[in-house]
């Protein structure tokens, strides 16, 4: 009962942030969606952070650790301190710096206006949304399954069952639709700030007194040597990197996959929320960091745990179904129900400080680039684009939360898909942003060439989606992202360049820019 | 010093794709595994190597144009 009482702590804490949000509002669309570009550097920071890391971090980082040992943070989290910092300054600024010249929120307004073509927003709109939802999907089951297990045996007359998962669901989906709905884009970034601080400091103090458990109750540097020499005694493999788990194409190829964050469209509303250009310079340099401070206790833990006794019996058996669980049995196990909620609050922070993202920003698309797009903007006062939104996103909870309940089989393994059809579409951006050549005709059959060349290999792949499926000896992500490129360089240059206009407007010279300011 | 900062970040880069510490039996501080502690070292030197690209290779020109009174 004590798991759930502080679980229940902490979500009404989180309408309180909606709350306070709510109040301070000022009540136009570019406060409700853009927190009216207000977020200065810590904010955006945390909120970047928080964006980026899903429940994934903590649950999955320590699974897959238990799985295939420490070299998961060379696969998922060095590339990512490298490569989201590198998208933060490429591609983030510049489109910070365009949309509050021009006034966009969305990634479709900036395509439309660069690309001369408002039929490309309605070709690019619908493979941005089919690629969310299933990430939306993750969070939603993946927080449920928490809640039911944190609360498992709270019950006296079904000690074997806790809160239905799809009760959980129901529970997460529903504080994250009151505090999105009520304090849009500047709840949000508060919440997932306070989210990230909550995720970061509970995987640590788990991390703590996992290892001292483990340790036997010896000094905590003791405890530390001896958990890692536990494993290097009996699962050395462990705690090194060889194939056939890890090839040097493949993880050549997983290079890729955090490249994806340069198109995801909850990222690039919250760059647009920035105060200024400097607002990015703590995100870019402080996010490898944060990326540590996560990542490194988890993937230990996972490899402790393949060593760890526990009364006489391993700790977690060898043959576990859901590796996910792992972290959650050992906190159960090793410390008592006030940590193991702690940790539950600590991983419905991670799950809900993307969700709350990407509820927004699909409420956001569909308001900017379908109904103020066909209809008009002059047709809607500002309080009225704030409420489409508010309907919008209380629409996409609905229709996400019904989803969840037919349980699609293989959605964990949908993550992977989702992130390389992000990819795909990153020369996109980086052309559409550096390349003056770049056609509109270049730019549809880059994404025509994703999108035929990413079902292509899903359909080969088999459903549910087979986590072994490479495309040679790579994951496919790899041929996606270069045919891709590719097709938007040749049919770029093989068809007739942008109008003068919009060279000037986007790729202005140093004449121009003085003209303008 | 600009591209002394995008020259440490391609070779980060490089430095990640290196199979050497793979096989690593070293453990950094007695508990943390050779492999996993080259690639802490790794995300760390990124970190610093962003501070310098920040400081050397910021762009110009980014808030020289006042915000339009566009469409939220």
């Amino acid at each position: 009962m004590i798991q759930l009482a502080i679980i229940i702590g902490y979500l009404l804490l989180l309408l309180a942030c909606g709350l306070l949000a709510n109040r301070i509002s000022r009540g136009t669309a570019r406060d409700y969606m853009l927190a009216s570009h207000s977020i200065g550097p810590v904010l955006l920071l945390l909120s970047l952070f928080g964006t980026t890391m899903t429940a994934f971090a903590l649950v999955g980082s320590t699974g897959k650790s238990f799985q295939l040992g420490v070299g998961v943070y060379a696969l998922m989290a060095s590339s990512s301190g490298i490569v989201h910092s590198l998208c933060f300054f490429l591609v983030g600024i510049k489109l910070w710096s365009l949309g509050r010249q021009h006034g966009y929120t969305t990634q479709t307004q900036y395509f439309r206006d660069r690309l001369e073509s408002r039929a490309f927003g309605f070709l690019l709109f619908p493979i941005l949304v089919a690629l969310v939802i299933p990430y939306l999907l993750i969070g939603i089951l993946g927080g449920g399954a928490v809640i039911e297990g944190v609360t498992m045996g709270i019950f006296p007359n079904t000690p074997d069952e806790g809160i239905p998962a799809s009760i959980g669901s129901l529970m997460i989906c529903s504080v994250v639709l009151v505090y999105v709905f009520l304090g849009g884009m500047r709840g949000t970034a508060w919440a997932n700030a306070f989210q990230t601080t909550v995720f970061m400091v509970l995987g640590v103090v788990t991390f703590l007194v996992i290892a001292r458990q483990l340790g036997g109750g010896q000094g905590l540097w003791d405890s530390l040597k001896a958990a890692t020499l536990s494993v290097q005694q009996s699962h050395p493999e462990k705690l090194v990197m060889a194939p056939p788990v890890f090839t040097s194409p493949y993880f050549l190829s997983f290079l890729l996959i955090p490249l994806s964050a340069a198109m995801f469209p909850h990222l690039f509303q919250h760059w647009l929320t920035a105060r200024s250009a400097a607002s990015f310079k703590l995100a870019i340099i402080a996010h490898p960091i944060f990326i540590t401070i996560v990542w490194v206790p988890c993937v230990l833990v996972g490899a402790w745990a393949t060593s760890a006794v526990f009364q006489g019996e391993p700790l977690i058996p060898t043959d576990i179904k859901n590796v996910n669980t792992v972290l959650p049995i050992m906190v159960a196990k090793l410390s008592g129900p006030i940590l193991s909620g702690l940790l539950a609050a600590g991983i419905l922070a991670a799950v809900m400080s993307s969700l709350d993202s990407q509820f927004l920003c699909l409420g956001t698309m569909f308001t900017n680039d379908i109904v103020l797009e066909i209809k008009g903007r002059e047709h809607y006062s500002d309080r009225q684009v704030v409420m489409l939104a508010r309907c919008f996103i209380v629409a996409i909870v609905a229709v996400t939360y019904l989803l969840s309940l037919l349980k699609p089989p293989g959605i964990f393994d949908l993550g992977l898909w989702c992130f390389s059809g992000f990819t795909g579409l990153v020369p996109l951006v980086v052309a559409a942003l550096y390349w003056k050549r770049t056609t509109l005709a270049g730019a549809t059959a880059s994404v025509l060439a994703t999108m035929a060349s990413w079902i292509y290999f899903f359909c080969q792949a088999g459903y549910p989606p087979s986590p072994k499926y490479r495309a040679f000896g790579m994951l496919p992500v790899a041929t996606i992202f270069l045919l891709s490129a590719i097709v938007l360089v040749v049919v770029s240059l093989l068809t007739h360049p942008p109008s003068k206009e919009t060279l000037a407007r986007f790729f202005p010279t140093g004449k121009d820019q003085q003209d303008s300011g | 010093m600009k591209y002394v900062a995008w020259t440490l970040i391609c070779l980060l880069v490089v430095l990640h794709q290196c199979t050497s510490p793979w096989q690593s039996e070293k453990l950094w501080l007695g508990f943390i595994p050779g492999v996993l502690g080259y690639h802490l070292a790794i995300t760390l030197a990124a970190a610093g190597a962003w501070a310098l690209v920040v400081k050397f290779a910021w762009p110009e020109n980014l808030e020289r144009h006042p915000p339009e009174d566009g469409n939220p």
